[in-house]
């Protein structure tokens, strides 16, 4: 996608949230202690979101017929699932369900081997060196951490299979 | 890497077995007090005290966790959340009604199940600053009564500071106009700034300002003096009914706990708020010394709801 | 007077240690992302329970001088704020050290610290108990004016485009809004959700912006690099000796130290905004303001020197706050006001006429706190630019796995997770597309102070405008505003002017 056309689409994508934000203001429950009221800040700030996403989706689209005009348009790239982004966030999403069942010292273990997994390139784990690193500090760190909090400063974190 | 998963798994059974050998004893491991509202202020340093008085009696430690939030209600959410096993505990005062009273949420009193009160904060003081000349309490409200709306009563709107001003208004016949100044270190400055008139405030949290004779304490908002603040009058001297908003504090649990653990909790929360340290606390901050248990105590938060907020709930959701 | 003080605190050599102390473990939970100076005060509070006041106090104010301090260090090494009160820090300093001068960043930001923190201690101790009477004189008519004013300076002048910087700082507003409205006590955009009805908190929001992103751009680009080229891509740090700059450099700096402490100072003074803010509006001053704003954003010392000064300076204004007259400005001081009664002491204004002995030996460790912790960290810079020559591939979950705890344990709510992580994609896909984030963060702090502001006027006034317009201080900052809008405005077409004059030259070409 060039810049341009990624100005339109997150142009669109404010416009749409400052519509949504103005729509729902009308559920709020309206009160009279102040003239203002909890309506009419969220309406204003919605009112200016939709006005300056509509220059940005106006500039943009300038910008991006000109660029077609003079043939300045990259050519286009086949969209590509980036599969270690979207396991990156399945991981994180997995770490928030399951941290009260499972428990902070086992999940955290798991994440960090595996997040660490998934930010070395590919094969980066043939070597035996960064294989060892990688799993001594995600045994060590969440035991340390989880101890030190617990006898340091009183923290319980959540303890989940193991309490 | 199928290796290593196992690896892993054999360790954190190891982990595990560790902190097996527990649950037939109550209690056997650190208990935690929900605190629901942010560090810093004085429930908090209530809860600690009480936190430090319990960890004697029953000899594991205490911890006070505070989840702010939701005008108390994100705390009381989260120990309703929790294991009905008696390890976490909740706090809280008249403030718990509030939401309840405007509707947001369904939580109450008796969605608990109440371990005691130990201690009763009957500190709220009506005050002035010294330079606004009233004489006393009676040339306050008939000057309020004289001039409607020309004396501002500065609180937190949607808290128990607005429901005290409609009790005022309604009871002593005074006309007070409230202003949302913001929470207490908010109500202290904006008094100090000669921006508001009149606040309800804990007679601790301004200690240093009534010594130098800058604010004055106008009288109680309690239904019984206080020995240790003489020079804050009941409101009845004046010849004005009393308006209660003293504020209990109350100790409660998840409702599924069994009765048995209520039992012990009880019994340590009787013992704790006999403790000389912790009434020693007490004595400093002018606090007074109580010790209701479960039923009695639940009893007595529900009248005083009834007696001193329930009655203005009509008036205070048409304020909103 | 304030050299009894000193010789107070120096008659008792426990003090100083835990003086030392305390800075170092500050530093540290400064350091870690989602660990702040105030989780770093709400943990020591207990252990000095037992000390005497004097000693209690003084170690409290030397972890809290060490906590904002302590944050310089994740936003350089990382690019990840430390604490809320060093995203500005990020900026330049992040960039120094990807150019293999992580040191000579640290140094600077380091040095710009300790005198931001003495600049306001030397006032803190000569001018205190005036401030606090002029500071009386704020009501909600002046805070807006001033929060307007932070607001459209730190947006309008955002990194890049002014439309997307305020598209940025609306959508911060717009977040603001989840959760209890202030002035009346119900709950707004929450959609049934209970877990929404507290609002966002601002760390989880924050680790999730800055770091969580992180994170997932760097998995993003995981399989365009070989293993080889990774290993490479690790910059070599300069070794450097001192503070890594001249002394020309030094006094050329201190020109953009001195208002910079100021605006700390002031920011740190009014109650409710803190060292963030002031970190954010220093480096924006700072850069308007530079002969060469060119390099900000690049690796500019300046753009180093004026954040850090500020946050620091801001620490200084919340004690004169919270000694004169009693009132914690902020989360971190309400927890050092905490420790103050545990021992029995009010602060407030009979601290100063009758207990002077101990408010000079206040002042005096607060003074020693900030001068330990220079030594600290100086001797430290070694150590902390060898942290990146640890992988970033085994550094960053690490970092991510502090977040947890520190979302975590900030509001002890799981739920602070899952906002961590929703902001960690949304920090993730802004980048993509350009959409800086320090304005969305500035809008989300205060917005809400705005709203409260402008609607508690409108309360009093009885819908009236006119009392703002009365006060000459309001008026001042609206003016300043007005300015600020309309310099962003006019310099935003110059630019768009030039950009079309040159794009005609290249057509002609």
């Amino acid at each position: 996608m060039s810049e341009s056309r990624k100005d339109q689409l997150s142009g669109l994508v404010f416009l749409a949230f400052s519509i949504f934000v103005y729509a729902a203001s009308f559920s709020i429950k309206m009160t009279k202690a102040d003239s203002l009221g909890p309506q009419f800040f969220p309406q204003i700030v919605s009112i200016v979101m939709g006005i300056l996403s509509l220059v940005q989706i106006f500039s943009s689209t300038r910008k991006n017929l000109k660029e077609k005009r003079e043939g300045k348009q990259t050519e286009k790239k086949p969209f590509a699932v980036n599969l270690p982004l979207l396991l990156s966030i399945a991981l994180l999403l997995g770490y928030y369900y399951l941290l009260k069942p499972v428990g902070f010292i086992p999940l955290t273990i798991v994440y960090l081997f595996c997040q660490m997994y998934l930010l070395f390139p590919k094969g980066s784990f043939k070597e035996k060196k960064l294989l060892i690193i990688s799993l001594c500090t995600s045994v060590a760190v969440p035991i340390a951490v989880y101890y030190l909090f617990y006898y340091g400063f009183q923290i319980f974190l959540p303890a989940g299979i193991l309490g | 890497m199928k290796k290593l998963i196992s690896v892993l798994l054999v360790l954190c059974m190891f982990l595990g077995l560790a902190n097996v050998a527990l649950a037939d004893k109550f209690p056997s491991k650190p208990i935690q007090i929900i605190c629901p509202v942010k560090a810093g202020g004085d429930t908090d340093r209530n809860t600690r005290q009480l936190a430090l008085a319990l960890e004697k009696v029953l000899g594991v430690s205490v911890v006070t966790v505070n989840v702010n939030g939701g005008a108390t209600v994100m705390g009381m959410e989260q120990a309703l959340d929790a294991e009905p096993d008696g390890y976490t505990l909740i706090i809280n005062g008249t403030d718990m009604f509030v939401p309840n009273m405007m509707g947001t949420t369904d939580i109450n009193l008796s969605s608990f199940k109440t371990i005691g009160i130990p201690l009763i904060d009957n500190t709220t003081v009506l005050v002035a600053h010294k330079d606004s000349g009233y004489a006393d309490l009676k040339d306050l409200v008939e000057k309020s009564a004289a001039q409607p709306d020309s004396i501002e009563y500065g609180g937190k709107i949607g808290a128990t500071n607005q429901i005290c001003g409609i009790a005022m208004n309604k009871e002593w016949g005074s006309a007070f106009r409230f202003q949302d100044v913001g929470n207490n270190a908010a109500k202290i400055t904006a008094l100090l700034g000669r921006q508001t008139d009149v606040i309800n405030l804990s007679y601790s949290l301004a200690l240093d300002y009534f010594k130098t004779g800058e604010f004055q304490a106008l009288c109680l908002l309690g239904s019984e003096a206080n020995e240790l603040i003489p020079d804050a009058k009941l409101a009845s001297e004046f010849g004005y009914k009393n308006v209660d908003f003293s504020k209990f504090f109350w100790v409660g649990v998840n409702p599924d706990t069994p009765d048995e653990i209520v039992d012990i909790l009880a019994d340590a929360l009787a013992k704790a708020a006999q403790d000389p340290e912790f009434l020693a606390y007490l004595k400093e901050n002018f606090l007074t010394p109580a010790c209701m248990l479960k039923e009695e105590a639940q009893a007595y938060a529900q009248k005083f709801y009834e007696d001193t907020m329930e009655i203005y709930k009509d008036e205070f959701i048409a304020a909103q | 007077m304030l050299l009894q003080g000193f010789a107070n605190l120096f008659a008792n050599p426990v003090t100083v240690a835990l003086i030392a102390i305390g800075d170092l473990a500050g530093l540290i939970f400064g350091a870690i992302p989602g660990l702040s100076a105030f989780t770093a005060l709400a943990i020591m509070l207990p252990l000095t329970f037992s000390m005497e006041p004097v000693v209690g106090i003084s170690f409290l104010m030397s972890v809290y001088v060490g906590g904002v301090s302590g944050g310089f260090i994740s936003a350089i090494l990382l690019g990840i704020p430390g604490t809320p009160s060093s995203i500005a820090t990020c900026f330049d300093g992040h960039a120094l050290a990807t150019k293999g001068q992580s040191y000579r960043a640290m140094g600077v930001a380091v040095l710009f610290s300790f005198i931001g923190g003495i600049f306001s201690a030397i006032i803190l101790s000569t001018l205190a108990p005036l401030i606090g009477q002029v500071a009386l004189r704020f009501s909600p008519y002046e805070y807006t004016a001033v929060i307007l004013l932070a607001l459209t300076t730190v947006s309008a002048l955002a990194e890049g485009s002014m439309v997307k910087g305020l598209l940025a700082c609306l959508l911060g507003v717009s977040l603001s809004f989840v959760g209890i409205d202030q002035l009346s006590a119900y709950t707004r955009y929450t959609f049934g959700f209970r877990e929404l009805r507290g609002g966002f908190a601002l760390v989880p929001l924050l680790i999730g912006l800055f770091a969580v992103s992180q994170v997932l751009s760097n998995a993003a680009k995981r399989n365009s690099v070989t293993p080889e080229q990774a290993k490479l891509s690790v910059v070599k740090q300069a070794r450097m000796k001192g503070f890594g700059i001249t002394w020309k450099e030094f006094l050329h700096c201190l020109k953009t130290a001195g208002p910079a402490a100021a605006i700390g100072l002031v920011i740190g003074i009014l109650p409710g905004i803190g060292g963030n803010i002031a970190n954010l509006l220093a480096y924006t001053f700072a850069k308007k303001t530079s002969k060469h704003p060119e390099e900000f954003g690049k690796g500019s010392i300046e753009g180093i020197c004026a954040p850090e000064t500020a946050n620091n300076a801001s620490v200084g204004g919340a004690l004169i706050i919270l000694l004169t007259l009693g009132i914690p400005g902020d989360n971190a001081t309400s927890m050092i006001m905490a420790g103050f009664q545990i021992h029995g002491i009010a602060p407030g204004p009979l601290l100063f006429s009758s207990g002077n002995v101990l408010v000079y030996a206040i002042f005096a460790a607060f003074i020693l706190a900030n001068v330990i912790m220079l030594a600290e960290a100086y001797f430290g810079l070694p150590i902390f630019s060898k942290i990146l020559s640890i992988r970033t591939e085994v550094l960053l979950p690490v970092v991510i796995a502090f977040c947890f705890v520190g979302s975590y344990s900030s509001n002890n709510r799981i739920f602070d997770i899952a906002v961590m992580v929703a902001f960690g994609i949304l920090g993730f896909v802004m980048k993509r597309h350009k959409y800086p984030l320090a304005p969305m963060v500035v809008g989300f702090i205060l917005a809400p102070m705005l709203e409260e502001n402008l609607r508690r006027s409108l309360m009093r006034s009885q819908g009236s405008l006119m009392p703002m317009v009365q006060s000459p201080i309001a008026v001042a900052f609206l003016v300043l505003t007005a300015a600020v809008l309309v310099y962003t405005v006019v310099s935003e077409v110059k630019k768009s002017k030039q950009a079309a004059a040159a794009a005609a030259n290249e057509s002609d070409d």
